[in-house]
């Protein structure tokens, strides 16, 4: 009988524990688990993704950054956001301080329409709203045009924040349960690769951890020749494991990259940036 | 027909008497391939049966497998070859080769139903992870 207590009581204490386990907690856990890890990286390395771990890719990717690959996108990005619509108005009249400095807000929980808003989708919604057509998602124009809001966000810190809403709070879990689900025929989960072997090499690649992944979004690839949106990275990974991949700002996706920026909150926009 | 295979559907197994079930009873076996037939039930899984010709059994278990695609989609645990694999078998169908049809679209069923098993496993797992 003491003993089924005891077991009873230390079964109360953890459940209570895990429960009471909000974001806040799983972005310290997160913290430690990979400062412990790669103990010497500072928290702002981080940002760097992969190349952090590695010195010599580092160098070879701070010289491809300095002439990079996705100038000319930012560029075009540039003129396309200050472009005015057909009627008139232009991106800046849809966000806040005329867009620029903010993508380090967003993803945001629209407690209203009770769902996560990207900054991609805002794009577009921004364009239907002024009557014009919604751009493709995973690269082109609307990479470009979000690359250049980030490129006006360099080195603010992320600040994604869930809102004391049951329904924010449960985007936050649906999004951190799909990275810890294995999908696909060859069952992994994000966190496979990203949490439980980061820093180890997957063929010919050093795999980056999860904290950091999006600091740095949209990314140019090599593999991709071209500049591309963090949903089209969600495809791809999703793909590299034969999983069918999601429609691009799917709900899904859209929990996933709010429970990844609110793990990156603290740690500063890099973006646009080249990737392998 | 060289051989015939009768299946019953439903059949569960108990293993080690610990009440587990094996959904991989005979009765989801693949038909050999001259082996054929078919009788449509209502459910995800073929009932083969010896009287059906190739395209018969080929269609029961393309229907089958596109239920089951469906629930898998609906999951968002749909594998991504599977797809292809059913593509594939309606090429081989479309050009009369009834049997490869038949072994192709079963491989996809048979995909289908692992990835809805992931989708439950994953979904059981991280919901007990919340609370323990």
């Amino acid at each position: 009988m003491k003993l089924s207590s005891s077991a009873l009581l230390l079964s109360l204490l953890v459940i209570t524990s895990s429960i009471a386990a909000g974001p806040a907690e799983d972005r310290e856990a997160f913290r430690q688990y990979y400062q412990q890890r790669f103990s010497a990286l500072s928290l702002e390395d981080f940002a760097n993704g992969a190349y952090a771990l590695d010195e010599q890719a580092f160098e070879h990717w701070q010289e491809i950054e300095e002439f990079p690959p996705y100038e000319f996108m930012l560029d075009e990005g540039k003129e396309l956001f200050e472009e005015p619509f057909a009627n008139g108005k232009s991106y800046a009249d849809c966000f806040e301080n005329g867009g620029l400095g903010i993508s380090q807000n967003y993803p945001y929980f629209d407690t209203e329409a009770g769902e996560v808003v990207t900054l991609e989708l805002m794009i577009n919604r921004c364009r239907e709203s002024n009557g014009e057509e919604p751009l493709p998602w995973l690269e082109g124009d609307l990479a470009s045009i979000s690359a250049y809001m980030a490129f006006t966000s360099r080195g603010k810190p992320i600040d994604v924040s869930i809102p004391d809403e049951p329904a924010a709070m449960a985007a936050y879990e649906a999004g951190k349960a799909y990275y810890y689900s294995r999908r696909g025929q060859l069952n992994f989960a994000c966190s496979s690769c990203h949490v439980q072997n980061a820093g180890m090499m997957i063929r010919a690649d050093l795999l980056s951890p999860t904290l950091g992944q999006t600091t740095h979004w949209p990314v140019h690839r090599g593999a991709w020749d071209s500049l591309g949106t963090l949903h089209k990275r969600f495809r791809e990974c999703n793909v590299q494991v034969r999983q069918a991949p999601l429609p691009a700002q799917s709900l899904s996706y859209r929990n996933l990259e709010y429970f990844l920026r609110v793990m990156d909150s603290g740690l500063p926009v890099n973006g646009p940036a080249y990737r392998k | 027909m060289n051989s015939k295979i009768i299946v019953v559907t439903g059949m569960t197994l108990l293993i080690f008497g610990c009440g587990a079930k094996d959904e991989q009873a005979s009765s989801e076996q693949p038909p050999a391939s001259n082996a054929v037939a078919a009788t449509a039930n209502s459910g995800d899984q073929p009932v083969y049966d010896a009287s059906a010709t190739p395209e018969e059994a080929y269609q029961l278990t393309l229907r089958a497998a596109t239920k089951l695609q469906a629930k898998a989609s609906e999951m968002q645990h749909e594998w991504s070859r599977s797809a292809e694999m059913l593509d594939s078998a309606g090429e081989l169908a479309a050009n009369g080769d009834f049997e490869a049809a038949l072994a192709m679209a079963e491989t996809a069923r048979q995909q289908y139903r692992m990835a809805i098993q992931q989708a439950i496993q994953q979904s059981d797992q991280w919901q007990t992870r919340a609370v323990d």
